[in-house]
């Protein structure tokens, strides 16, 4: 724990030195199929989640799109 | 053709060859038969609608008058409405014609067994699209017999795009036919018929069967057939479902899609319909004829090329449909438990929509519930061999499971078995009940006795128990018969919160003695909660020593299995019970008292009454359950205006809790589903964007119901493009779509905000419905406790971290020290009062008052200031305050 931060879906959220949109989505057990990664507004595409790093204060949206049955 | 081979389907030793069915055809009466001229369908609409009374009478001044009709026999009556510039402009067609006639039919206190209740069914005007998926839809109405309100519900099948072509845009079914009866319309020749039709089957899987036999020219035709049937347990149960046939021609059988909801099927049984009947032959892209037909089929290709591109990467739908949610659900948290106690389960992975496609579910197959539709979603196991019930033995073909099969006969009654789950999802549909009420309202009476509220002696015999897939089925096969526990549960839960604290309390100890020296079995402690093994449902059971020999060693249960005796009590299942005790004889100087009496009769001292709603009896004395008792119950009966809530957690999301209680016919979540958005994105944190979502989805969802068109392409796939959208959660691109369709088939352009306005005119209308047959107040948006967090002990401490951190970091109170008792009532009090301003704000973003009531300024505002829906909100807003004083509202003062 550095005590830095980065919001995440709008909450703050601790960050760890080498976090990506992977581990971010494995941290919080995001296995929905069908989500938008964004970091900074940013779309990251799906190919690029694994190397995609997040920095401390950065401001991540991983946005699941289901509108129910 | 390898794929018809391996079907083997069989069940055909229930079904007559064509020699008995002509013959059973033969023996139809024709009680009225009617002509009529064909039409050509103009954008969309034929501009008239089709009016059936199958008998009986009743008030009919208020509705639209019959520009032809004929009158038959035993008060049948077949005429025509025209359908308005009126109803297009205000009403559109689908959902809002069906409430546009309801309204019109009934009066402000007509109940769902009256003769004048209608049926109400339409397919929209983009119905019959073959071009874009999804385009083949009906909606049906009527007045409910779990809510005593309009209720709306949404169904694939061919029946309504081929009573569309057939000529008609709506079709009304009022009255009571004498004896069982079937219409057939016949779309090609151009009549209509009402038939009696004593031989026929009821149950929906052999009667679509033997419909589509008869009245097909040969094996080709049976796919120009469509029929709506329910089955028997509609008879006796309140959440009667319709099934709307189409002929599987690869499976060679029919296949059957569910209104499902509200009990249309139980009014349908109770008109003595056995099934309406359509044929058309003829079907082609233009029908409709469209006014710009190039848009349609460039709106189509782009959806089925993402189908073809996409579906494997994203939903799976094509192999497993909407169960290929099961796990996600469960990963969230968000798959119903024990009764909506918890959101997942360790034993999710045996029901996991894995197991299903690997070992259940036909693949490969174009399962599409209307032509064109790529999204092919209409999935069937075949050759399901079933264990129990009128067909045991049977090698059936089960439509699903769908998602809410799984979890509302699954894990929201703890059961764990694909195979139980298939067995009740196929009684569900040929018996004619709601699978997502059946789980619910069965998860409630487990609930109940697990907690001590009732016991063996009230369920005869039934171990009520999470996880047994045999009492799922088995309270389904007893409310075929009329005779049971089953009974009182397939009252659906707020009937059974109300019958169950009427007849289930326990004699206070001076009555003890009037009981005839018969022992009262009770219940003191909560029984364990723990499954118990299905195989020991069998009737070699003669008492608990078998149990104990099969090292079955619950104490409880057996404590209360041993000195009954073990009986074949079960309806039509020769495996019914594990132990049966004996019915009860009547009681000497126990008083009668009337209905009337029962409220003010005191807790705890037994008495005899009738009930009209709920005629099974084991003839037990009654005895009301204590005050505390009946209260219990209201924190976790999942029902809301009397519907059971569907099968999704929605503790967690508070727009969701409010897209459920905020529904105007009850918890369907087909309003609104936002708890990803709410709950995991957090895009809609303050109480106003919540209250805009819940503004925006229901309306963009009504309109699916008002066109004929199938909500799943909207967001079962999702454009490649879709993450760069400033508002991705809306599926912008597919939207546009149906915009495009939309104009593609009436020529009007449309855009967010007039869809909006189209869909406000009929949710308005809807929510003033309701206000005028006795609801629609805040009041009624109120839902269980449970619905909005937790609620015991357990809950509580199941997901103690989350809810300890939720008290320190979001209310504000340090968790440390405290109970956990304190804490769920921390917990549960912030989330009343939460709700409460969710429900501020909603009301407020809809133009309503804090009562919930629409205001005149609303009505003004979408061009829906009606004289008859002013007439009911009047005394209201002026009750409250709420009406405008300006000299231009004088008007609708007279
Ligand atoms: S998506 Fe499924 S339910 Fe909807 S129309 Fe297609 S097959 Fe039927």
């Amino acid at each position: 724990m550095t005590g830095q931060t980065i919001m995440l879906n709008n909450r703050v959220y601790p960050y760890t030195e080498g976090l990506t949109i992977t581990s971010l989505l494995a941290e919080n057990r995001y296995g929905f199929s069908h989500i938008i990664a964004k970091i900074n507004g940013k779309v990251i595409e799906d190919e690029l989640w694994p190397d995609a790093k997040v920095s401390a204060g950065d401001n991540v949206e991983l946005i699941h799109v289901f509108g129910g049955g | 053709m390898e794929f018809v081979e391996k079907v083997q389907n069989d069940y055909r030793h229930h079904i007559a060859g064509r020699d008995e069915i002509l013959a059973m055809k033969a023996k139809h009466k024709v009680l009225a038969s009617y002509s009529y001229e064909p039409t050509v369908i103009d954008k969309g609409y034929n501009s008239r609608s089709l009016y059936i009374s199958v008998g009986g009478s009743f008030d009919t001044s208020g509705q639209d008058p019959l520009t032809s009709q004929v009158r038959g026999d035993s008060g049948v009556v077949i005429g025509e409405k025209a359908v308005t510039e009126l109803m297009k402009e205000k009403f559109v067609g689908g959902k809002g014609f069906d409430l546009y006639h309801l309204w019109r039919a009934v009066g402000d206190s007509t109940k769902w067994n009256a003769p004048e209740n209608e049926i109400v069914i339409s397919p929209g005007p983009l119905c019959g699209i073959t071009q874009y998926p999804g385009s083949g839809k009906s909606l049906v109405v009527a007045i409910s017999p779990v809510t005593g309100l309009p209720f709306d519900s949404n169904v694939g099948g061919y029946f309504g795009p081929f009573f569309k072509f057939a000529g008609f845009d709506a079709l009304e079914l009022q009255g009571i036919a004498e004896e069982g009866i079937v219409i057939y319309i016949d779309g090609n020749n151009h009549t209509v018929s009402v038939e009696t039709a004593p031989d026929e089957a009821v149950d929906s899987h052999i009667l679509c069967e033997q419909l589509h036999e008869m009245y097909a020219e040969n094996d080709a035709d049976k796919e120009n057939i469509s029929v709506i049937a329910t089955g028997r347990a509609a008879e006796h149960s309140y959440v009667g479902c319709l099934n709307f046939s189409f002929w599987d021609k690869r499976r060679n059988c029919a296949r059957i899609k569910q209104a499902g909801r509200g009990g249309i099927g139980t009014v349908f049984r109770h008109k003595n319909i056995k099934a309406v009947v359509v044929r058309y032959k003829g079907v082609h892209g233009d029908l409709n004829n469209p006014s710009k037909k190039g848009l349609i089929n460039a709106a189509g290709v782009r959806l089925h090329t993402e189908m073809a591109t996409l579906d494997t990467k994203q939903n799976n739908m094509r192999k497993i449909g909407t169960a290929n949610i099961i796990e996600v659900m469960d990963a969230y948290d968000l798959l119903p438990t024990h009764n909506y106690r918890y959101g997942a389960h360790p034993e999710t992975p045996k029901i996991a929509s894995k197991v299903f496609i690997e070992k259940y579910v036909t693949q490969n197959v174009p399962d599409g519930c209307w032509f064109g539709c790529s999204m092919s979603c209409a999935k069937a196991a075949d050759n399901f061999e079933l264990r129990t019930g009128a067909y045991k033995g049977s090698k059936v073909c089960v439509d699903g499971p769908e998602y809410e099969n799984a979890g509302g006969l699954g894990s929201n009654v703890g059961c764990f078995d694909p195979h139980w789950i298939l067995e009740a999802n196929f009684y569900c549909d040929t018996y004619g009940v709601d699978t997502i009420s059946h789980g619910t309202m069965t998860a409630f009476a487990q609930e109940c006795y697990q907690r001590g509220l009732f016991n063996l002696d009230d369920t005869e015999g039934l171990d009520m128990r999470w996880g047994n897939g045999f009492t799922l089925n088995e309270l389904m096969h007893q409310m075929v018969a009329g005779d049971g526990f089953g009974v009182i549960v397939g009252k659906g839960v707020r009937q059974q919160k109300r019958i169950f604290a009427e007849r289930f309390g326990k004699p206070s100890p001076e009555f003890e003695s009037v009981l005839g020296g018969r022992a009262w079995q009770s219940v003191d402690e909560p029984v364990t909660d723990k499954p118990i093994p299905t195989a020991f449902f069998n009737k070699k059971l003669t008492d608990c020593e078998f149990l104990k020999s099969e090292g079955y060693d619950d104490e409880k249960i057996l404590g209360e299995i041993k000195g009954t005796m073990l009986e074949n009590g079960g309806a039509n299942n020769d495996s019914a019970f594990i132990a049966a005790p004996a019915r009860w004889e009547k009681i000497e100087g126990i008083p009668t008292i009337s209905r009337e009496e029962i409220a003010a009769w005191p807790s705890g001292k037994p008495y005899y009454s009738d009930d009209p709603d709920c005629a099974y009896t084991n003839g037990r004395p009654w005895v009301k359950m204590t005050p505390e008792q009946v209260a219990e119950m209201e924190d976790f009966g999942m029902e809301n205006k009397g519907l059971e809530y569907s099968e999704y957690l929605m503790k967690e999301s508070l727009a969701q809790q409010g897209g459920y209680a905020l529904c105007n016919k009850g918890p369907q979540h087909d309003e609104a589903w936002l708890i990803f958005m709410d709950m995991v994105n957090n895009q809609i944190p303050t109480f106003e964007d919540k209250a805009e979502a819940l503004h925006y989805f229901p309306m963009f969802r009504t309109w699916f119901g008002l066109l004929g068109l199938c909500k799943l392409p909207w967001n079962d796939v999702t454009p490649v493009n879709n993450k760069y959208e400033k508002e991705p959660a809306k599926i912008p691109e597919h939207v546009q779509n149906y915009f495009d369709i939309y104009e593609g088939v009436t020529g009007f352009k449309h855009n967010e905000a007039s869809m909006v306005v189209q869909s406000e005119r009929v949710y308005t209308f809807q929510r003033i419905f309701i206000l005028r047959m006795g609801s629609g107040q805040r009041i009624h948006d109120k839902p269980p406790r449970r619905s909005l967090g937790p609620i015991t002990v357990s809950e509580y401490e199941s997901r103690a971290e989350r809810y300890d951190k939720q008290m320190k970091e979001t209310i504000g109170i340090d968790p440390a020290g405290k109970s956990v008792e304190e804490k769920v009532s921390i917990t549960m009090d912030y989330r009343w009062d939460q709700f409460r301003q969710l429900v501020d704000a909603v009301y407020k973003r809809r133009g309503w008052t804090p009562n919930g009531i629409p205001k005149l300024e609303k009505l003004i505002e979408i061009e829906m200031a009606l004289p008859e829906l002013v007439e009911v909100i009047r005394p209201h807003l002026k009750a409250e305050g709420y009406w405008p004083t300006g000299s231009e509202y004088a008007k609708y003062d007279a």
